[in-house]
């Protein structure tokens, strides 16, 4: 993803541009090199899970195998030894982030868990006549909880909507987020089309009116370390899976003013000062969100991923991801009835490409393609309201990852041209 | 040629482009909108009644070719089957789809175009694209769910 205004830094890489190749990436990711129906693995389904390098999956091992206890409480060697890497994780995540610290990082089962964590808690400080603005373009799980929660409070829940390109259409924000509104949540890349929020000015347009804003970044976590400081967000919320970590696990980072001020969500062991008959105290900071024993060997799983993230040459792999993106868009635009849903440039953009095939239904070209191994997702991809602003019912979605190559393009474009020739 | 190229290079493309019955009618006795929550494939259905009978059907599909084939062969062959008879037609289908042994023939008689399918057999993740139109016929027709136009 380019890092212009991404808040992506890309800074403190380990290794050096010169060691860095596909084929370096791709030999740690032993899955790549199975057949599907005959065909070399062409996987571009990332958006949706994309796969872990063995570093993680060694750290997982290595967790399950030395270490496994339960976390905090353990008064043994294991326990000691689990915490140390439970919070070791944190950590992690705290750098990807550039958050100011660990103690603002909270473990949830994933985006969609940390935007209902989020809803659920902010939810208990609102009150009726409050407004949320949500964006019309959200995947379901950063779009349906708010609604939930405007239904169930009586809030009024007003829409950024689209341009034609499916981008964020930000000029009438500052008419849309009045005195009123209590919260903005956005996407920080679109999982449908790509494109990247423009976050900086609805910061600003939240910090005016006095608005939190919380962020779902489970399209941008993937694409390299960010810095939530100098987006100057409230809330961000991410899924490991999309992140070559494993399944299970996220991170919702809460900025710290705004989580002492939070009251708990589940509750439970683990989140608790003390506990009588007559009531509870619970713990402050990030320890109150995590009720029970929380995912401790995805979590460790999840912060080999990120350090694994953070070691890559970013600046190297942007630009071959540039010229892949600018071949797959070069590519997309020569097959006849098909029109790409998103921004056409190259830059500025998440690899994330959605199209739709006049007379060709997402569902069919999917199937289709995998008979060649060329692996798609097809359907509304969770953005219901976003299709129904743009005309679409279904789309077919490539979403490309570090370890993606030419040859995946390639493979890509030369099985939709059969596929459009069998469908038609 | 294998996989799902030889389902569409099938009957079901043909099934699929017949676009057999109309999207309305002028005075329907129930209607039913169904979704498939997976793929967001809606199939929107009108009816006429004589007692438990079609007399005839009307529907507008926005899904895959699988869902509109099978959409087609609902506006064959529903008119003048009662519900009963349409349920036994669907788990005749859905018994296919499965590879388990129906009750009764297959294909059932009136629903002979339902063997199209046959070789959707194998892609277990798009029977429910040929099953949605049959849900929004019988929810249409069930008097718990199906909305009656007064």
């Amino acid at each position: 993803m380019s890092q212009s205004g991404t808040g992506q830094s890309g800074a403190d890489l380990a290794l050096p541009e010169a060691d860095w190749s596909p084929a370096s990436l791709r030999a740690q990711f032993p899955i790549l090199h199975r057949q599907v129906n005959g065909h070399a693995l062409h996987y571009l389904d990332n958006a949706a899970t994309t796969f872990s390098p063995l570093r993680v999956q060694e750290a997982v091992a290595g967790f399950e195998n030395h270490s496994r206890a339960n976390v905090q409480r353990g008064m043994h060697q294991l326990g000691v030894e689990a915490t140390d890497a439970f919070e070791a994780a944190r950590g992690s995540a705290a750098r990807y982030l550039n958050a100011a610290s660990s103690e603002e990082i909270i473990f949830t089962s994933g985006t969609t868990f940390g935007v209902n964590l989020a809803a659920h808690c902010l939810g208990q400080l609102l009150r009726t006549g409050d407004e949320i603005v949500v964006s019309v373009a959200e995947h379901h799980s950063n779009f349906v909880p708010w609604q939930r929660l405007c239904e169930r409070l009586g809030l009024q829940m007003k829409l950024i909507p689209v341009q034609a390109s499916g981008s964020l259409d930000l000029d009438g924000l500052e008419t849309l987020v009045t005195e009123r509104c209590r919260l903005v949540a956005v996407s920080h890349v679109s999982n449908v089309t790509g494109s990247v929020t423009d976050l900086k000015t609805v910061s600003r347009v939240a910090r005016r009116r006095g608005a939190l804003l919380f962020v779902d970044g489970a399209q941008a976590a993937p694409h390299g370390p960010l810095d939530v400081q100098a987006l100057d967000v409230d809330c961000y919320a991410f899924s490991s899976h999309k992140c070559y970590g494993p399944t299970g696990v996220g991170v919702l980072w809460v900025r710290d003013a705004v989580l002492q001020t939070l009251p708990p969500f589940l509750v439970g062991g683990g989140m608790i000062e003390r506990v009588t008959c007559e009531g509870t105290r619970y713990l402050h900071g990030n320890r109150r969100f995590e009720a029970g024993t929380p995912p401790l060997v995805q979590a460790v799983g999840l912060g080999a991923a990120l350090d694994w993230l953070m070691e890559l040459p970013w600046p190297a792999i942007r630009r071959y991801e540039l010229g892949l993106t600018t071949r797959l868009l070069q590519g997309l635009s020569a097959i006849g009835g098909l029109s790409l849903v998103g921004e056409r440039q190259p830059q500025g953009r998440a690899p994330i490409f959605s199209f739709a095939i006049e007379g060709c239904h997402s569902h069919d070209v999917c199937q289709i393609l995998d008979d060649y191994g060329v692996a798609l997702r097809g359907g509304h991809h969770c953005a219901q309201p976003l299709m129904d602003s743009l005309g679409l019912t279904a789309t077919s979605r490539a979403s490309l990852a570090v370890f993606n190559t030419r040859e995946d393009v390639e493979a890509l474009l030369h099985a939709l041209q059969r596929t459009v020739e069998l469908l038609r | 040629m294998n996989g799902a190229a030889e389902m569409y290079a099938g009957g079901i493309k043909e099934l699929a482009a017949a676009h057999t019955g109309p999207e309305s009618l002028p005075d329907p006795d129930r209607t039913a909108s169904v979704d498939n929550p997976f793929c967001g494939d809606r199939v929107d259905l009108q009816l006429a009644l004589e007692g438990d009978r079609v007399t005839a059907i009307a529907q507008r599909v926005r899904g895959c070719m699988l869902c509109e084939a099978a959409a087609n062969v609902l506006a064959r062959s529903a008119p003048g089957a009662s519900r009963t008879e349409i349920e036994a037609a669907r788990d005749s289908l859905q018994a296919m789809l499965r590879g388990a042994k129906a009750s009764g023939e297959w294909p059932p008689q009136g629903w002979e175009a339902l063997a199209g399918f046959e070789p959707v057999r194998r892609h277990k993740s798009r029977h429910g694209c040929v099953l949605l139109p049959f849900a929004a016929l019988l929810e249409a027709l069930s008097p718990a769910t199906g909305c009656p136009l007064d």
